[in-house]
């Protein structure tokens, strides 16, 4: 679980890494907060995401955005909970946010962008 | 790839399968040689896909990797067989630049050079996550999505004869408020009159060198004088409704049989309920920002006024505004026949030349002005429209320096006290929220803007009339 920053001309590139959905979500979070900010305040809130789509891609797009959204006023996004995840004809997700409201953020997103979006996997062989 | 012209070089149509027109990239060898490192010019060959293109996908020397279009980009559209897209555009819709002449000389100001870079960061918030003096609810918010900088004059925060001098006068008819999420008024409703963060800065400059001096007094300029430059957008509001309709494009792409050859390029039919709706929004959020730079030339002359007196203060003129990030139907020769066309500059300027009907009178025998922001270190530029831009690019020029190194990079590579000594050295001083924002815009991570312009003015784009040099900068 992680995420490393890479390098793009104009905009910011994450890799994310991660076993679970889950920890793949959570670390876009670590990323998107640690770029974003650099101090977060005491308060602690929870907040809930139901988000629905035709494609798994539509869950992610409309997850960063609303992480970006919260982040926009000053929240800091801390842990996340998934509590559902269905990827099918209709997919759908459900998840808990903890978020530290009023910290300081130093550095702003404007939105996630679909570019490069997709998914890969570390495969080890035993030969 | 072929060079076709002295700084012209051309990707065939036949090329690339899919492409519908040839691409032309406007640009020195050194230029194209760094625009081939990433994805721009594969950019502009996707753009060439779109449909209804109209005779090229362009790139202006300031290219480099974009959001879907490349930064840079233009492409004008059919408007019965062609397409709007928020690629096109980006997700700052009209950020833009906007240039004051002040009545001071640089020995006027040098002096008051600390006090006036503090009061110009206390009038005008920058940074990430500020938030503006006025605080806009319903109807206000609407007023302002429908009306641009007119609302902001009519309530006291400007002169009518600065519409004059911004591009469209500030505001775009089309617009409709309720084509725009909650979401986005959500995040724009305490964001007017503020800078921003990233690349939007708020620079004092003196005017450094004349190119044509004739034009440059029709503006009001002359060696030595103290300008006022400053680039922002339609903040929050703009990256949301950006967000909102690409989404909606990526499902009308599906839904209209659009080939997409690259996600980002996302587009509805221009002449669909998808189209129309974003090309409502679009024009929402342009209005938004032609306020938000009107506000905040209110807030620059509050500023002037506290450090040298109303007469200076009301003796703030703004030269002009430009758009560089926006959509927009103009009337272009297509075929020999005048026509209108959906033209999308992505990273690129109006340049409409002398005796244009949009020129504002007072500039109608010189051209348009255009604003050419450079980096901190080094000048920034105005130029004027020429014919050639009509013939050649939509009636469109550069916007910028456009960026060499990645923000990580520029980090990686820059060192804080090292910046802020070769700054003082020139005469620089800075004011900034955050030092890694500057270390991330430092001079170095930008290409030398002479080049560039120096490409627009070879191929007859637009022609220089002043270069300005920094003398204080305010940073997000």
């Amino acid at each position: 679980m992680g995420y490393t920053f890479v390098g793009h001309t104009a905009d910011l590139g994450v890799v994310i890494n991660g076993e679970t959905v889950e920890e793949l979500m959570q670390s876009a979070l670590d990323a998107l907060r640690d770029w974003s900010f650099s101090h977060l305040s005491e308060e602690r809130s929870l907040t809930s995401f139901e988000i629905s789509g035709e494609t798994e891609t539509d869950l992610w797009f409309r997850l960063l955005n609303e992480l970006i959204f919260l982040m926009d006023k000053n929240s800091a996004p801390l842990k996340l909970n998934l509590r559902e995840y269905h990827v099918g004809r209709i997919c759908y997700l459900r998840c808990d946010l903890e978020v530290a409201p009023n910290s300081k953020r130093s550095r702003g997103i404007k939105a996630f962008t679909l570019h490069k979006f997709g998914f890969s996997a570390n495969l080890v062989f035993d030969v | 790839m072929v060079k076709v012209g002295e700084y012209i070089y051309e990707i065939p149509a036949d090329a690339h399968a899919g492409m519908n027109v040839p691409g032309r990239i406007y640009a020195s060898e050194a230029i194209l040689k760094k625009a081939q490192e990433d994805k721009a010019l594969e950019q502009v060959v996707n753009v060439a896909t779109l449909p209804g293109i109209l005779k090229y996908s362009l790139a202006m020397p300031d290219i480099h990797w974009g959001y879907g279009f490349p930064i840079g980009g233009v492409a004008a559209f059919d408007l019965q067989e062609g397409v709007i897209t928020p690629g096109g555009i980006g997700f700052d819709i009209n950020c833009g630049v906007r240039m004051l002449r002040t009545p001071l000389t640089i020995n006027d100001v040098v002096p008051h050079m600390d006090k006036l870079l503090d009061a110009l960061f206390r009038e005008v918030p920058s940074g990430v996550g500020s938030e503006g003096f006025i605080k806009l609810r319903g109807r206000d918010l609407d007023s302002v999505l429908s009306t641009g900088a007119h609302w902001s004059v009519k309530n006291g925060y400007g002169l009518p004869e600065d519409l004059a001098h911004t591009e469209s006068s500030g505001f775009m008819s089309g617009a409709n408020p309720d084509k725009v999420s909650q979401k986005a008024k959500e995040r724009g409703s305490d964001q007017l009159g503020t800078l921003g963060s990233g690349n939007h800065f708020l620079e004092i400059q003196v005017v450094d060198e004349l190119f044509d001096e004739q034009s440059a007094k029709k503006m009001g300029l002359s060696l030595g004088q103290v300008t006022v430059m400053f680039h922002t957008g339609s903040r929050g509001l703009g990256h949301q409704v950006a967000t909102d309709y690409i989404e909606v494009m990526l499902r009308a792409s599906k839904k209209y049989g659009i080939k997409l050859v690259d996600k980002q390029l996302a587009a509805a039919p221009f002449n669909t309920p998808e189209g129309q709706d974003y090309w409502a929004a679009m024009q929402a959020a342009a209005n938004f920002a032609w306020a938000n730079r009107q506000v905040i030339t209110h807030y620059i002359r509050k500023a002037f006024e506290t450090v040298f007196g109303k007469a200076v203060a009301e003796n703030l003129v703004v030269v002009y505004d430009v758009a560089h990030n926006i959509a927009k139907i103009e009337e272009h020769i297509v075929n020999g026949n005048k026509r209108k066309v959906l033209v999308h500059r992505k990273g690129a300027t109006r340049a409409f030349p002398a005796g244009h009907p949009e020129v504002p009178e007072s500039y109608r025998d010189i051209g348009q002005p255009v604003i050419i922001p450079g980096d901190m270190g080094r000048t920034s530029f105005l130029l004027l429209g020429l014919e050639g831009s009509m013939a050649e690019s939509w009636g469109s020029t550069c916007h910028g320096a456009g960026r060499l190194l990645s923000r990580k990079e520029a980090v990686r590579r820059g060192n804080y006290g090292n910046l802020m000594a070769a700054l003082a050295e020139k005469g620089i001083k800075v004011k900034s929220a955050e030092r890694e924002t500057l270390l991330e815009e430092a001079p170095d991570a930008y290409k030398d803007v002479a080049e560039v312009v120096l490409v627009v003015e070879r191929v007859g784009l637009s022609k220089r009339v002043a270069k300005l040099r920094p003398l204080g900068v305010v940073k997000g």
